[in-house]
């Protein structure tokens, strides 16, 4: 065989590896970003779940709780808050109020010993608390995805093949609410 | 997670190889001894030198040459296989004599080297391949059935229930595992499963009934930790690659042994007795030397039934710690909480001797969160154990309660098992992205369990990172978090003065601190 033709094929194959080598890259991106997107999704879900929870726990609680009427209020106004579309950002703030005010009603509920002992209340404060956890574990799902993500479209030489395709960056979930990330402070007096 | 199973997973088939081959090996010197034994008794005269000359038809499957028998009837002779047509035909031709010529001391050594070993080591394949097939298959449910255990849905449980929901979201398992209730008051938990998608978390309904919320969370975010890192499917790979081992030299043993006690006892029967070809191996027919070299195969399988297992059982236990280590490790990070995981193998380790868990079996052991068989595990462990002990992996999940990573965790392993050696090659990019997100209500969320009022709970959780150093970067914080953790370990106490900068006191230390930032003195007791 002529020489001409020896470098030729090897040009060939390397040009196939390399095009084998793009494919690759190119759907490890593809799941990746899927996975960003299940992963925000997943987040939805268990805020929804949180929304449909909420008539029942007021519905459970009202009889007992005649005293605290402002308390429930809000909760119900945040939840309808929450629950109307608007853009992303007014959502989370909807949903942070959401979350505040469940804090203060379980708060006040270690003032209602006999709530505390309905089964039904109890069963239902099981599942806020779960879809409370749920949603923190789905951000932090969420987030754990977006890092990957993140990771393998900045290190070389994938980065070559995102910049390519147009990938971008993915961004954190971060809590809105500055309060809610302040270590307490606890005095000594 | 699933990063952490592919950057591992050489290190882990390297060891199953190992295994496999080591398995493999023991097939071999079987069917090598077995095929060595059968030849002994067969073509005892080829062997045994001594036995040459006195007694020349030793065994019914030796046929004896034509020159040696000339008038021997050769219709009457009982025949191993069926005597062929060509045979019949033809009784004087080469070819019959060829069939039964007696086989040389070398060609019977060939044969044993090249053909009766290979084929125990494939005998030894086979067997270890039904076995993980019906592993396999099963999915674990053979293991669960073997353990009482009770499948439940979320109506029976659903704090458990929605534990395991919460563990699945945040280690993105694709599927949910089922959940099983052993009904038994002794407090363990264990995950079976060959992948993710067939997985199943059992809990014994002493764990539930003794444990807390956050507790709770813990132990099944290690069980869930088991089937992230596939380690269900790895552990069951090795454990029967091990019940292989055990089964194929306990075989050889008891067939060894019963061949001697054929020997010896078919000796007594029928020495008076004519002697039919079959039984000619009976009566006189084995001499005292050949007696007493199937006595030293004996004794050579027996050693070997004590020494193979040990070394599979090493290779075993030793993986096994390790996975129990990353177990702890993936929880932490998981749950972002230690202290849950802590306090549950504390309580474990409490109750531990007064109740134990019952139809465990030895090979399961290690799939449990702490071994169900070893009961002072406490505080010593050996090369025997399958976990380690429970102090050591309490402290080190105590030692990174204020940084949850892989890469804390390992500092501090490294330290207090005293090596260099990392616990894992390859670490995952850290999970330090800046929106790190706490739950909502705490970790601490054991709202329906604990009597103390929320506010009290949801706050202790472990973020105690000091708001200056929050505007500091990611890596020096970490940095940090991981230095405090290696002197926690070290058992040094933690002040936080009123100015807000954290002294470290050593674990001795008593007097008067000077603060170094507002100069105001503490009292250290």
């Amino acid at each position: 065989m002529e020489p001409t033709n020896l470098i030729l094929i090897g040009i060939l194959i390397i040009l196939v590896l390399l095009i084998f080598y793009f494919i690759s890259v190119y759907n490890r991106l593809i799941r990746l970003l899927n996975e960003v997107k299940n992963a925000w999704a997943q987040i939805d879900v268990q805020l929804k779940r949180r929304h449909d929870l909420i008539p029942n726990l007021v519905e459970t609680v009202k009889g007992y709780m005649q005293h605290e009427r402002g308390t429930l209020e809000r909760i119900t106004e945040a939840r309808n808050l929450a629950m109307r579309p608007g853009t992303v950002s007014e959502r989370a703030q909807a949903e942070q109020q959401l979350t505040q005010a469940l804090h203060n009603f379980f708060v006040v509920v270690e003032n209602y010993p006999d709530l505390k002992a309905n089964q039904n209340f109890l069963a239902l404060q099981e599942e806020l608390t779960s879809t409370e956890n749920k949603i923190s574990f789905a951000r932090q799902a969420y987030n754990d995805t977006v890092m990957n993500y993140n990771n393998s479209i900045q290190m070389f030489p994938t980065n070559i093949i995102a910049g390519m395709f147009g990938f971008k960056q993915e961004s954190f979930f971060e809590i809105q609410d500055a309060r809610e990330r302040e270590v307490p402070k606890v005095s000594f007096q | 997670m699933f990063e952490l199973v592919r950057l591992n997973k050489r290190r882990s088939l390297i060891l199953a190889f190992i295994m496999l081959l080591f398995m493999l090996l023991v097939g071999y010197i079987i069917g090598g001894s077995v095929a060595y034994c059968i030849y002994l008794l067969t073509h005892a005269d080829v062997l045994a030198d001594s036995t040459q000359t006195q007694r020349r038809y030793t065994s019914p499957y030796q046929t004896p040459s034509r020159q040696s028998y000339p008038n021997y009837p050769q219709q009457n002779y009982p025949h191993r296989y069926p005597r062929s047509n060509y045979q019949n035909r033809y009784p004087q031709s080469n070819y019959t004599t060829q069939q039964y010529r007696q086989l040389t001391k070398d060609e019977i050594y060939n044969y044993i080297i090249y053909y009766w070993g290979p084929v125990g080591a494939v005998v030894a394949f086979v067997i270890w391949t039904l076995q993980m097939l019906i592993a396999y298959l099963s999915g674990g449910n053979i293991l669960l059935s073997l353990s009482n255990a009770v499948k439940i849905s979320k109506e029976d449980h659903p704090q458990l229930y929605n534990i395991v929901e919460e563990m699945t979201i945040a280690s993105r398992l694709p599927k949910m595992p089922d959940i099983y209730i052993i009904d038994d008051p002794a407090m363990n938990a264990f995950a079976t499963g060959r992948s993710p998608e067939h997985s199943a978390v059992a809990v014994t309904r002493g764990l539930l009934t003794n444990m807390n919320r956050d507790q709770l969370q813990g132990v099944i975010a290690h069980e869930i930790s088991h089937i992230v890192n596939r380690d269900t499917l790895y552990m069951t790979m090795l454990a029967i690659s091990v019940g292989t081992i055990i089964f194929l030299v306990y075989t050889l043993r008891d067939l060894i042994g019963s061949l001697i006690r054929g020997v010896a006892y078919a000796g007594g029967r029928y020495t008076s007795r004519r002697r039919k070809p079959e039984e000619a191996l009976a009566g006189g027919a084995v001499s005292l030397a050949i007696l007493a070299i199937l006595i030293a195969m004996y004794i050579f399988a027996l050693i070997l039934s004590l020494i193979a297992p040990l070394v599979a059982m090493l290779i075993f236990f030793a993986s096994s710690r390790r996975r129990e280590y990353l177990a702890d490790a993936s929880s932490a990070v998981l749950t972002r909480y230690p202290e849950g995981l802590a306090s549950a193998l504390e309580k474990i380790a409490n109750y531990y001797n007064k109740v134990k868990v019952k139809n465990v079996n030895e090979l399961i052991a290690p799939m449990y969160i702490v071994n169900p068989l070893e009961a002072n595990n406490i505080s010593q462990s050996s090369i025997f154990s399958t976990h380690p002990p429970l102090d050591k992996r309490i402290k080190i999940l105590r030692s990174i309660a204020s940084s949850p990573t892989f890469s804390s965790y390992q500092q501090v392993w490294r330290q207090i098992e005293s090596t260099k050696k990392p616990l894992l090659k390859h670490l995952p990019p850290e999970q330090t992205s800046p929106g790190r997100v706490q739950p909502a209500f705490g970790t601490a969320s054991s709202l329906t369990t604990s009597s103390t009022p929320l506010q009290s709970t949801s706050f202790s959780t472990p973020s105690h990172i000091p708001k200056t150093d929050l505007e500091k970067s990611d890596l020096r914080r970490n940095a940090r978090m991981a230095g405090d953790a290696l002197l926690k370990a070290q058992n040094y106490r933690f002040y936080r003065c009123f100015c807000g900068i954290l002294l470290k006191i050593p674990p001795e230390y008593k007097g008067k601190v000077t603060c170094p930032r507002c100069k105001s003195s503490h009292l250290i007791e």
